[in-house]
């Protein structure tokens, strides 16, 4: 059985074709990117910063419309690593109470958090790539 | 037919009779029996805390009110926020009615001091008077309070949880210090149940004063 006008390269390779577009779809680089920072998110910042993002009144800071997130750079990744204990301010609001860092957390997911809060609930900031968070934790690591 | 649409009315009946069967919660925990047989159900015992403003809080605060007991601890680095996140909207819907409490107890008493809950009462964006947090000076009593009264589990462990090993639960407690609910006080659905039911277990309390 023939198909005119169909190639025969595409008769022979559709269901490669396919998967292939199958695999884009769902597996998109930046697509995996977000959803294992989503997934981490959920895991180590959800209790506190909340499912919005909105944190909790002046107990704890928001991280939607934040501009310590937005404005904030790879430096971003020592306080995820770190922890806080000093005040902050944000959107113009002074925080004191001090957040527990992930010492554990590796740099790739240390960026895969970030890139999801700088990207989540309509927050858009530029990209940071791994060398940059890479580069923050190696400045900001405790010297011995 | 005729049967078919008595029997719909039957159903209708039935269905508006089920309605308008009030709502009745039970009393919760092990009931004693005294040598003469008669059942006397759990009741939250006598307590005495320390609130936010560092008055006395006692079971004479709660006399003739309805209220809901929560645990939880200022430095909780979990479930607390999400509890306390819930609670507002508690506070939202009943701060303002002076037959009602919340006494959200501290399982880190000795850290946060009537100081340390005024300040998270007012950086939480809490407002109502209604609204005690409560501390003691004696660490285990606050955990004995929990277990023997408020039925709930909770332990200081150590390393994990921020030290302390707690329930999100918040408990529903009448005007006569019985337990007549427990509530996720993690999920925002249970929360909205408890919402819900506050005004039934009040309308309960009502009808059962006027009787």
């Amino acid at each position: 059985m023939k198909f005119k006008g169909i190639p025969t390269w595409v008769w022979y390779t559709w269901p490669l074709l396919l998967m292939a577009i199958f695999f884009l779809v769902t597996q998109g680089g930046g697509e995996v990117a977000s959803n294992a920072g989503k997934r981490l998110y959920e895991q180590h910042c959800q209790s506190c910063h909340m499912p919005d993002g909105m944190g909790l009144g002046k107990l704890i800071p928001p991280l939607a419309g934040a501009d310590y997130v937005l404005q904030g750079g790879p430096e971003l990744a020592c306080v995820l690593r770190y922890g806080l204990t000093d005040t902050i301010l944000v959107n113009g609001e002074f925080y004191s109470r001090p957040m527990a860092g992930l010492p554990k957390l590796p740099a790739v997911e240390v960026r895969s958090i970030l890139l999801y809060i700088r990207s989540a609930w309509g927050n858009s900031a530029p990209e940071i790539s791994f060398d940059e968070v890479q580069a923050a934790l190696n400045d900001c690591a405790p010297t011995e | 037919m005729k049967y078919l649409s008595f029997s719909f009315l039957g159903a209708l009946l039935l269905f508006s009779c089920e309605e308008s069967v009030p709502h009745t919660f039970p009393i919760i925990g092990v009931p004693q029996i005294t040598e003469s047989g008669d059942t006397i159900p759990h009741q939250i015992g006598g307590f005495s805390f320390i609130d936010q403003n560092g008055a006395p809080v006692t079971q004479a605060t709660v006399e003739g009110k309805i209220y809901i007991a929560d645990f939880f601890f200022t430095r909780c680095p979990d479930i607390c926020p999400m509890m306390s996140k819930n609670l507002l909207k508690v506070e939202e819907a009943f701060g303002t009615q002076n037959d009602f409490l919340i006494l959200s107890h501290s399982l880190d008493p000795l850290f946060d001091t009537s100081e340390e809950l005024s300040r998270y009462k007012r950086d939480l964006g809490a407002r109502s008077n209604n609204w005690y947090f409560l501390t003691t000076p004696d660490e285990d009593y606050v955990y004995e309070v929990m277990m023997d009264d408020y039925l709930l589990s909770g332990s200081a462990t150590g390393a994990l949880n921020g030290g302390i090993f707690h329930t999100g639960k918040l408990v529903l407690v009448d005007q006569n210090h019985h337990i007549r609910g427990y509530y996720e006080g993690t999920d925002p659905l249970d929360v909205d149940r408890l919402i819900e039911d506050i005004p039934l277990l009040m309308a309960e309390m009502k009808q059962k004063g006027t009787e």
